[in-house]
């Protein structure tokens, strides 16, 4: 561009990435051939991804919030967000080198017990399918179960609040029945509305604001989650819990 | 006035030093009413005031460099020129612009007038008083 | 104060972005094009951390009701204040009452997708969660956390000092930095946790091949069109923290870059991360345009950011040699 030569800053040094398993953890050379952490991966210069081994569950979450808790002190960690079963770190800087705040984390989350939170707990009425369950049809056609037996599971169990994303005050939570569990949407749906109660593979949620999403919405409530103005600005924190009560169900 | 104002150069030196060492150029040299200055990187600077150089003849329509740099016809970001020849243009109107380091200064016209001649080339390398662009004055 | 007259959709408040609000789900906004905004800082003499207004649909017409210094970066259009042109990444000054007007050039082929209007003092609308960036999802910060338009009031803070005179102006990252593969815009992208859960062709592709920047593309993320792209096997991952730049790539095989507005967390696979310091280029990218993907490691992805903060540290240094100082 305007005689400008364009220079790509084009590095083969090699697949030096992150990884889920079976492969060196870390980028860039004072990684390479040291101790790999299984579960560290980079999302770019921002942050790094801390994913616990196996299955999903309570007690691995509760370590993760302890963990998340840990870092949060290190001067070079500007935020520990747990997600489920998984940790995001960014800093205010990235570090030079990455070994060194992978090792401790590796490390921290080796020491790390499991830290119980006890917080309160909220009940949300669900009214399942009709308008606002567009995607029931969806886990009807995937599970193979009625609408009715669908609300029942889902309403079932006390979830616990493992983590806070997606959008403002969203809750991420535990516990769902797998017997209801259905895969992502293939194409994300561009708006759903505040209050819809969707499952995305085997976890459930409440949206707390429009917006897009990729999961199946198969109910709406209706609670306010999110207010910048309050301290703490979101409802529900990690270690509430919530209950969802079947409003009716709508075919 | 579009362009920096260098009334008093002497007393900026030591940002002028400054920024000489990271900007890529080997020499600066400036001169205003009330003497000149010339810097050197690497070399050891040298400072002095001198007695004023010869002046440029006064000529209204003439628009002068106001410092070192590389004279631009047309915006970077842009095909179409400032000032074409033909065109009228405002007093403060931009004819042309001075690449500087990370900075593109306008260089402006003194007087309403009508562009006859883009004097510098494009791209090169001017300097203080170095004529840029000649300017029939309006009437 | 300054008033819009006219303007398109999707002009935002922003700023360097709200950090540190993940915790309760609040992701960082922010301008999409971060150097647009920081030079354009510089430019009216602004602390870094001040507001701009993001515009993605000329034509925006403003009114100041005070004495102003602003400038307008980011992608090029024709900008007109009372009828006089008004140069790109240029430091001007607005009589109180003035009227400027941005538009989509009709001489010219524009550079770029977002432009950003920077005043002197900023955009001064409350400080909500650390920044007044505006985050359309959940409503927060900016102008009552909604889009500007036509009428709205936008209050100014108090000029920081004497910005540099007008006429003075940045060569903008595009020509300094430029980045392109075979004529393509390039994006430098660090591999993500699956990227190795990719067919080989889908890999060849994915980093050999140009990807189209679809209509679906804002400031949530941006929709690519390509080849599709294969996993070995089907993947569910639990949801986790994500950041602007990942990529992910949904069940369909067409992958989504998220971008300042996106959810703060997701659970698609993701094949890369386009690393910080190219995000703007991305912003910058029209819909239709073709980019590329080029791969680097954790020292060439610092080596990049190292380039952007050098080009705005030249600036910073520049522009502080030519401002106006009382006591010289």
């Amino acid at each position: 561009m305007n005689g400008l030569n364009p220079n790509p800053r084009h590095t083969w040094a090699g697949p030096l990435h992150g990884a889920v398993s079976d492969r060196p953890a870390i980028a860039g050379p004072d990684a390479a051939a040291k101790r790999p952490h299984d579960g560290i991966s980079l999302l770019g210069t921002t942050a790094l991804l801390f994913e616990a081994p196996g299955e999903t569950g309570l007690e691995v979450q509760r370590r993760i919030w302890s963990l998340a808790r840990e870092a949060e002190t290190w001067p070079e960690v500007r935020e520990a967000v747990p997600g489920v079963n998984n940790l995001l770190v960014t800093w205010r800087e990235p570090p030079r080198r990455l070994a060194p705040l992978a090792d401790r984390l590796a490390a921290a989350w080796e020491a790390a017990p499991p830290l119980a939170l006890e917080g309160r707990t909220v009940e949300l009425p669900v009214v399942y399918g009709g308008e606002g369950g567009p995607h029931m049809a969806d886990v009807v056609a995937h599970t193979g179960l009625s609408p009715e037996e669908i609300a029942e599971i889902h309403a079932a169990p006390l979830y616990p609040v493992y983590a806070l994303g997606s959008h403002p005050g969203y809750c991420y939570l535990g516990g769902m029945d797998p017997r209801i569990a259905t895969p992502r949407r293939k194409v994300p749906v561009l708006r759903i509305p505040g209050g819809a109660v969707s499952i995305g593979g085997s976890q459930t949620g409440v949206s707390a604001s429009p917006g897009p999403s990729g999961w199946n919405t198969i109910g709406s409530t209706e609670m306010s989650f999110f207010d910048a103005a309050r301290t703490p600005p979101a409802l529900l924190q990690p270690g509430d819990s919530l209950r969802f009560r079947i409003a009716g169900v709508v075919r | 006035m579009t362009s920096p104002r260098t009334t008093s150069p002497l007393t900026r030196i030591p940002d002028l030093a400054a920024w000489l060492a990271a900007s890529g150029l080997a020499e600066l040299e400036l001169r205003g009413p009330d003497g000149q200055v010339r810097l050197v990187r690497g070399g050891q600077a040298v400072a002095a005031p001198a007695a004023p150089g010869p002046r440029p003849k006064p000529a209204p329509g003439l628009v002068r460099s106001p410092g070192v740099g590389h004279f631009l016809t047309a915006h970077p970001l842009r095909a179409e020129p400032l000032a074409a020849p033909g065109e009228r243009v405002a007093a403060g109107q931009p004819v042309g612009l001075l690449r500087v380091g990370s900075l593109l200064l306008a260089v402006t016209a003194p007087c309403a007038g009508t562009v006859i001649r883009v004097v510098a080339p494009e791209g090169a390398l001017v300097g203080y008083g170095d004529p840029l662009v000649d300017i029939r004055p309006e009437a | 104060m300054i008033r819009l007259l006219a303007c398109g959709a999707l002009a935002t408040v922003q700023d360097r972005g709200r950090l540190g609000a993940l915790r309760w789900g609040v992701g960082v906004a922010g301008a999409m094009d971060a150097p647009a905004l920081a030079g354009g800082n510089l430019l009216v003499g602004n602390p870094d951390d001040a507001a701009g207004i993001e515009i993605q649909v000329l034509p925006l017409e403003a009114r100041f009701e005070s004495e102003a210094v602003f400038a307008v970066t980011g992608a090029d259009c024709t900008a007109v204040l009372d009828g006089v042109p008004v140069l790109p990444w240029t430091v001007a000054r607005a009589r109180a009452g003035a009227t400027l007007r941005l538009d989509r050039p009709a001489a010219f082929r524009p550079w770029g997708a977002r432009t950003y209007l920077c005043v002197a003092g900023g955009i001064d609308v409350p400080v909500v969660l650390g920044s007044r960036a505006t985050q359309l999802r959940g409503a927060i910060g900016g102008l009552e956390g909604r889009s500007l338009q036509a009428g709205d009031a936008l209050p100014l803070g108090r000029p920081a000092g004497d910005p540099p005179p007008p006429g003075t102006g940045l060569v903008p990252p595009v020509l300094a930095l430029p980045l392109a593969v075979g004529g393509v815009p390039a994006l430098r992208v660090l591999p993500a946790a699956e990227h190795d859960r990719y067919t080989t062709d889908s890999l060849a592709a994915f980093w050999g091949e140009p990807w189209r920047v679809t209509p679906q593309s804002d400031r949530y993320g941006f929709r690519l069109a390509g080849s599709t792209l294969v996993p070995l096997a089907p993947m569910e991952l639990r949801s986790h923290g994500i950041v602007p730049g990942v990529i992910q790539v949904p069940h369909g095989g067409q992958p989504i870059i998220q971008m300042c507005d996106a959810q703060p967390s997701g659970g698609y696979p993701k094949i890369g991360t386009v690393i910080e310091a190219d995000l703007w280029r991305l912003a910058q990218a029209p819909i239709g345009a073709r980019i590329r993907f080029v791969e680097t490691d954790w020292d060439g992805a610092l080596a990049a950011r190292d380039a952007i903060d050098g080009w705005l540290e030249a600036a910073r240094r520049d522009l502080s040699c030519l401002r106006p100082r009382s006591a010289a």
